[in-house]
């Protein structure tokens, strides 16, 4: 316990600043990527073809690549067009952003580089998930709800607004928690393995390679673990709830 | 409204992934050029774009028939090794992960808390932490282990197997307590055995439920494959990135042929689970042959071809074939280890503090959470 427990005295700055970058990006991404999705999994349902095939075009090529492939493309491809074209520097942003949350200069500059794309990359891939469970919920409400709200003079938007959004809402929350705690599983990949910001899953990399003693290692990786059950698994029981609830309702409406 | 055949829509996606590649990769090599030879040409010229995809389009061909590397490899053996050993990972683990995923259904199920509380605790905590830092932990983790044991390979397939079969135990017990109980105590009552009736009454009918989330599970499994190029395995994502590192002027071509791989394994892998799902779904499916025989020949066949892959890519020769086969011993073996090992841990951790932690506590109670089927025009 002695040597592993001096390494985390040691790390515990390091470890906030890398608990607060995970969830900066946890909840970017998830905002950006709701408001992909909720367009596009309407789209989806959209009476005018072209909408139609654009949106399924998306979501299918989304979601038939991995998203670690999808993100190699995001920082090496896309990102070598942007600064090429425009001299596109977004990063700074994303930068001065991330060390307003911790500014004792944890933060590397050069880790911090593509973190913007990164997210953009995490948001455009959950974007197509969280379409599909939008385009699901709001298909399961029944048609002629829509057409008994047209007819009562509603137009289309304060259709969806008013009527089905309202109930596709209920099915969709235990879906969509499911989806956001694989973003959180997710951020790790954005980080470590593509762009390389000091979040917590590269925080214990870093000092877990770096010592030899193999007991510290293992400790500091178990460390890690709990650390992202802690942030996945409040999501999960909300999920469990929500679902246990709906069934409930839905039994209820018999 | 008629619907458009898949392979016409298959061929559109083609189509417009080429147009946008090639727009992008125009746009970089272009740009490359601008800074190069400091000129101030339009990039953004329909005439110039045009012509960039046309060429774009001649290169992705030449790439996939003729073009060599220096060496006089072909770069598209560069793809195949990549998609074997992709397809490799993928059809090992799953038969494994579903084996371990019902020894954990029936231990999550089972009376005795000494069996439930490690089990659902295993389940909770592999659910709620990411893939790539368990691969890490157990690839830099476990390095005292010996190099038989522990390499790239067995580690890989240990990951996707232990974070898998958290995944399937949920799909399997989600089947099996769709089953009504009284058949369990019908079959014991008619002298069958648990194992028996197991065999015999209760799984030949969750079968059916359990095969469209565990196909889809596949799905995702195949794309997160591509994680293991971050532990030294060389599959179709680092194939491709590493030939666009290799040959930079050439890198939206290998990421335009590297992603239609994806897609054009894993599209007809989702069209096919959806089949399956709306055919088990019909009323008049009766299946023909014992499901569990069935199933069992599935799995022990993916297994052969996943080890038949990997024994391709590694050159075909006696010593390959005895090398893939105890490879694969190895990653059981190292699968077993660690499960016991986190079994063992977690329960401990889990029961210790005794009523602090009631959420295992709860048994199953499939009565409550399952509703009745309802008739239609029943209310």
């Amino acid at each position: 316990m002695g040597p592993l427990w001096n390494t985390l005295v040691v790390l515990f700055p390091k470890l906030v600043s890398g608990v607060a970058v995970t969830i900066a990006i946890f909840v970017f991404s998830a905002i950006i990527s709701m408001a992909i999705a909720i367009p596009v999994g309407l789209g989806r349902t959209s009476r005018f073809r072209i909408i139609r095939a654009l949106c399924t075009f998306y979501v299918e090529t989304i979601r038939g690549t991995p998203l670690f492939f999808q993100l190699l493309v995001w920082f090496f491809g896309i990102q070598v067009v942007f600064v090429t074209l425009f001299g596109f520097n977004a990063d700074q942003a994303v930068y001065s952003f991330l060390t307003s949350i911790n500014s004792n200069s944890l933060f590397p500059t050069t880790g911090v580089s593509g973190l913007f794309f990164g997210i953009i990359g995490l948001s455009v891939n959950y974007g197509a998930y969280m379409a599909e469970v939008i385009r699901a919920g709001v298909q399961s409400v029944e048609h002629g709800q829509t057409e008994a709200a047209l007819s009562l003079g509603l137009s289309r938007f304060q259709t969806s607004r008013f009527v089905i959004l309202p109930q596709a809402l209920r099915i969709m929350i235990p879906p969509l928690t499911n989806n956001l705690i694989t973003l959180v599983q997710d951020t790790a990949i954005v980080s470590t393995a593509v762009v390389g910001t000091y979040d917590l899953e590269l925080v214990i990399q870093t000092a877990g390679v770096a010592t030899s003693d193999i007991f510290v290692r293992l400790g500091l990786y178990a460390v890690e673990l709990g650390l992202y059950f802690l942030m996945c698994y409040p999501l999960a029981l909300i999920s469990r709830r929500a679902e246990r609830r709906t069934q409930r309702t839905m039994a209820g409406a018999h | 409204m008629q619907k458009i055949p898949p392979p016409v829509r298959f061929v559109a996606i083609v189509a417009v992934l080429v147009i946008v590649f090639g727009a992008c990769g125009s746009l970089t090599l272009g740009a490359l050029d601008k800074v190069q030879t400091r000129t101030t040409g339009n990039l953004l010229d329909p005439g110039v774009l045009i012509g960039n995809v046309w060429h774009f389009l001649q290169t992705t061909v030449q790439i996939l028939t003729t073009a060599t590397t220096r060496n006089g490899v072909p770069l598209r053996n560069y793809f195949l090794s990549g998609v074997a050993l992709t397809i490799e990972f993928c059809a090992i683990s799953m038969p494994l992960a579903i084996i371990f995923g019902l020894a954990l259904a029936l231990m999550s199920r089972a009376r005795n808390r000494w069996l439930r509380i490690p089990a659902r605790s295993y389940v909770e905590f592999f659910r709620n932490t990411p893939l790539i830092v368990q691969m890490l932990a157990i690839y830099w983790g476990l390095t005292f282990l010996p190099h038989t044991l522990l390499n790239p390979f067995t580690a890989g397939i240990a990951t996707l197997v232990l974070n898998y079969a958290a995944y399937e135990c949920e799909n399997i017990r989600a089947g099996l307590s769709a089953i009504d109980r009284g058949q369990g105590e019908a079959a014991e009552s008619l002298g069958m055995g648990f194992f028996q009736s197991l065999r015999f009454v209760v799984l030949p009918q969750t079968i059916s439920i359990i095969l469209p989330p565990v196909l889809n599970d596949l799905i995702y499994m195949f794309k997160d494959s591509s994680l293991l190029s971050i532990i030294t395995i060389i599959e179709l994502t680092a194939q491709t990135t590493g030939l666009g590192r290799r040959f930079p002027s050439q890198y939206w071509e290998f990421i335009l042929i590297g992603g239609l791989i994806y897609l054009a394994l894993s599209l007809p892998l989702a069209r096919f689970a959806r089949g399956i799902e709306e055919r088990l779904r019909s009323v008049a499916y009766v299946p023909r042959t014992d499901p569990i025989v069935a199933a069992v020949q599935v799995l022990i066949a993916s297994t052969l071809i996943g080890l038949l892959a990997g024994i391709l890519v590694a050159g075909f020769g006696l010593g390959t074939i005895f090398g893939a086969i105890g490879q694969w011993v190895a990653a059981v073996a190292l699968i077993l280890l660690i499960m016991l090992f986190v079994l063992v841990v977690l329960g401990g951790i889990v029961s210790l503090p005794g009523g602090v932690i009631n959420l295992f506590n709860r048994p199953d109670k499939p009565d409550q959470t399952v509703n009745p089927p309802v008739a239609v025009g029943a209310d």
